[in-house]
């Protein structure tokens, strides 16, 4: 399965180890970053991988950061995306199977390697299963989103990036 | 006094009754806006956020999965699903959230009314974390 993964400064090396086991697994992994520990902002890597996911260029996203609930919101505002953040696998096999999720998310300083594992692998494994009901639903959740340039447009957080250069968001 | 929506459909109708009589009991002001669809529960806490008729929102149906995609799709809300005790404190104060989701599968009456609580008192940040929340908005 082709998988773009994502995570922010807090958990690189959590999704490091989620790269290499899935890589061990036989799966085609993008890493869309980040790849170090300095301060960053998880909205960029969580776009990064919504987008490939809703432009079909892979088949699952996976988004990680502290608590998993910042990257991602950022995917989930991708048109197209429908993303779970979970900490167990029946949540994770229930939104592939009742929602169609696409992005499969989990909070690296929540649950541990051995659940992320598991969690990923059952993601990967279940199926969607269709019904007049679930189909009706995730129509009307995909159609919240009109049409807006978040998918082609790579400068969208430039403006914030240029401010939080400047000084501008102290604590 | 702070104004909590809060709404399940029929999978989360009894642990919402819990969630909302353990928060009444804390002098939180609550407004039941539930329905039997989940999708109009969720833009019932939606609509209550968006026109400021209430401070925070709660949404619980079994996993919580379905009314996070719904909530995260409107411009300017932030959503998070909250099964643990650190989320439930750290949400807020990070990412400003307004509006948390909860499973009746996955999480049991009196944890479930603590992390709804946890939320309920904690507050957000600001500061550095403002620039991620703006790059959100922007976003949808």
């Amino acid at each position: 399965m082709k998988i773009a993964v994502g995570c922010d400064h807090i958990v690189t090396d959590i999704k490091d180890k989620t790269v290499k086991y899935l890589n061990g697994k036989g799966h085609d992994v993008i890493d869309c970053g980040t790849y170090d520990f300095v301060r960053t902002h998880y909205p960029i890597f969580g776009r990064k991988v919504g987008v490939m996911v809703a432009k079909g260029e892979v088949d699952i996203g996976i988004c990680i950061c502290g608590t998993g609930v910042g990257i991602n919101i950022a995917a989930e505002k991708v048109k197209g995306v429908r993303c779970a953040l979970v900490r167990d696998v029946q949540t994770a096999v229930y939104a592939k199977e009742e929602l169609n999720a696409n992005v499969i998310g989990v909070g690296g300083r929540v649950v541990g390697e051995g659940t992320i594992e598991y969690i990923v692998d059952a993601f990967i494994a279940a199926k969607y299963n269709p019904t007049a009901e679930n189909q009706a639903l995730i129509k009307k959740i995909d159609g919240l989103i009109g049409e807006n340039d978040t998918i082609e447009n790579d400068a969208i957080f430039d403006e914030f990036q240029k401010k939080w250069d400047e000084g501008f968001y102290n604590d | 006094m702070m104004k909590i929506a809060i709404a399940a459909n029929k999978k989360g109708k009894v642990l919402k009754e819990k969630v909302k009589a353990f928060l009444a009991e804390r002098h939180y002001e609550m407004m039941d806006q539930s329905s039997s669809d989940i999708f109009e529960a969720t833009m019932n806490i939606v609509e209550a956020i968006k026109n400021k008729t209430a401070d925070k929102g709660i949404v619980i149906d079994e996993y919580g999965v379905a009314p996070f995609m719904i909530s995260t799709k409107n411009h300017g809300i932030i959503c998070a699903p909250v099964y643990d005790d650190y989320t439930s404190k750290m949400t807020r104060m990070h990412n400003a959230t307004q509006i948390i989701t909860l499973g009746s599968a996955i999480s049991a009456e009196p944890f479930a009314c603590q992390l709804a609580l946890n939320f309920a008192e904690s507050e957000y940040d600001g500061g550095r974390h403002q620039v991620r929340i703006d790059m959100l908005n922007k976003m949808v």
